[in-house]
């Protein structure tokens, strides 16, 4: 045991003349802008370290990795058994309508519809609040390109969709009312045709759904659902708006 | 403390223009206070702060978790995918079309092909670790007449037998706040099990005068964190309120 700690003491007394002798090879006065150098140096190479991992933090918080998450998210709840259904009507379910809200997150609760963005908060969490920036401004124009289309007029390879206005009853403001163009242009044999149907419409807040109105006496409307998280594109359906039969669905993109 | 940095920048800077061989002081301070150095501090006090603003951020980014996040989805699509396993059967999981009794999960055998009934993350009792606490809002859709109230439920007791390890048997105490007759908490103790297989944690009242429900968690968010639990009836496990449960972070600053 002792024999070894002298073997320890002695190859650090080797240790430290080996360091002293290098010392004193490379020994030479720094000169006061060698040093300054340095500093500077040692000061740049700081910047770009906490720069750097002020960019992997970014990264991680990147909102738009967080709307790509919140997108898939949605794509599995619409697989899931919806949540708010305790106080639907048979029939209601049936069709697929939900005239209530679940706020989500770690404290699931049901709240109207109606609640929803109305400046109150109703979920215990407050999530009905949060989210209430209308994606369909005035001047917004989105665009549709065809999926299938078994009922439209004109059976165009596009729809574009041109919000004109939009206002918002202050005292209600969980329905939006728009005003807005549904713009088709058609070629056939015989001519090109090229529509502006203008029309109402209103946006729900808690479904984030863009409901138009039918434009022309055939009864046909849009629902445009979007999926709460990216608000550039939506599903767009057209439904006959009696039975509420989906005949035509166009995947819109904003332009 | 900047603004005495810029003076004395400043006055470096002015210093500096001096003949350096003029005076004795010149050339002190001006060997002191290098122009250069002084714009090197103002960098360094730019660091500083910046270095304050990223602990501000590095707290937002804690709450975003992309591995929790990939497994929640993992373990939400699964559910929704269902498997071809037979109740009571665990499905080995991955590619493994193969199916065990759940009587043979987290036993210390290997049961499964690929060893999945006895992987570290199947059989992780973190979910019901003597301590933890549980809480979340009870919804009542049947059997009582209750507002929406705080539920929790504590884990008082875990064992698990040497000679059957497929099971932790628990103790815990479910306590409820909502107000009857002025009085506000009721609680009740509770013993049951915690089965790996399906991740489900079985609470049923001890000493049950009182027509208390259990408890019916199941761990199913990909985490041992959060799980949906339902107050059901013992005997026909009809659900009388859902329950959505968190677990309890005790802060460490707390103990400060």
């Amino acid at each position: 045991f002792r024999q070894a700690d002298t073997m320890k003491s002695l190859r650090l007394l080797l240790a430290a003349v080996v360091v002293v002798t290098a010392v004193l090879a490379d020994h030479h006065e720094p000169t006061h802008d060698e040093l300054i150098d340095k500093v500077v140096e040692r000061t740049g190479k700081l910047t770009h370290d906490i720069y750097e991992f002020e960019s992997h933090i970014d990264e991680r918080i990147d909102p738009e990795r967080i709307e790509r998450a919140g997108s898939l998210r949605a794509r599995v709840e619409a697989l899931e058994e919806p949540s708010c259904q305790e106080h639907e009507d048979e029939h209601d379910i049936a069709e697929g309508l939900s005239h209530y809200h679940q706020c989500g997150g770690d404290d699931p609760q049901c709240i109207s519809n109606l609640f929803v963005c109305d400046g109150i908060n109703d979920c215990r969490n407050g999530e009905d609040e949060k989210h209430c920036t209308l994606p369909t401004k005035a001047g917004d124009r989105f665009v549709g390109d065809v999926v299938y289309d078994d009922c439209t007029k004109r059976r165009p390879d596009h729809i574009t969709v041109f919000i004109e206005t939009v206002s918002k009853a202050a005292f209600f403001t969980p329905l939006p009312k728009l005003h807005v163009h549904i713009e088709i242009e058609s070629e056939s044999d015989e001519d090109d045709s090229h529509v502006s149907l203008p029309t109402d419409g209103t946006y729900s807040f808690a479904e984030n759904k863009l409901i138009v109105y039918a434009p022309e006496d055939d009864g046909l409307g849009l629902v445009g659902l979007f999926d709460g998280h990216n608000f550039d594109r939506f599903v767009g359906n057209i439904v006959h708006t009696l039975s509420r039969e989906p005949c035509a669905q166009f995947i819109f993109h904003r332009k | 403390m900047w603004r005495l940095l810029i003076l004395s920048a400043l006055s470096g800077l002015i210093l500096a223009d001096q003949p350096q061989s003029s005076t004795l002081s010149g050339q002190l301070f001006g060997a002191l206070i290098d122009p250069r150095l002084a714009a090197n501090a103002l960098r360094i006090v730019g660091l500083e702060r910046k270095l304050t603003s990223l602990k501000a951020k590095l707290h937002e980014a804690e709450k975003i978790d992309p591995h929790g996040f990939i497994d929640e989805i993992e373990a939400r699509v699964s559910a929704v995918e269902g498997t071809h396993c037979d109740d009571g059967t665990f499905q080995c999981g991955g590619n493994e079309q193969e199916c065990v009794s759940d009587l043979f999960v987290c036993d210390g055998h290997k049961d499964c092909h690929n060893g999945h009934d006895e992987d570290k993350d199947v059989c992780d009792p973190a979910p019901v670790k003597a301590g933890n606490v549980f809480s979340g809002t009870s919804h009542w859709k049947d059997c009582r007449i209750h507002e929406d109230h705080v539920t929790h439920i504590t884990i008082t007791g875990t064992k698990r037998r040497k000679f059957f390890q497929s099971r932790i048997w628990v103790k815990a105490h479910v306590e409820s706040n909502f107000k009857e007759d002025g009085d506000e908490t009721h609680g009740f103790d509770a013993k049951g099990y915690f089965n790996f297989a399906q991740r489900r944690l079985v609470l049923v009242p001890i000493e049950d005068d009182d027509h208390h429900l259990g408890v019916v968690c199941d761990f199913n968010h990909g985490d041992n964190e959060r799980a949906d639990c339902h107050r059901v009836l013992e005997v026909t496990r009809h659900i009388c309120a859902d329950l959505f449960v968190t677990l309890e972070h005790h802060e460490p600053h707390e103990h400060k």
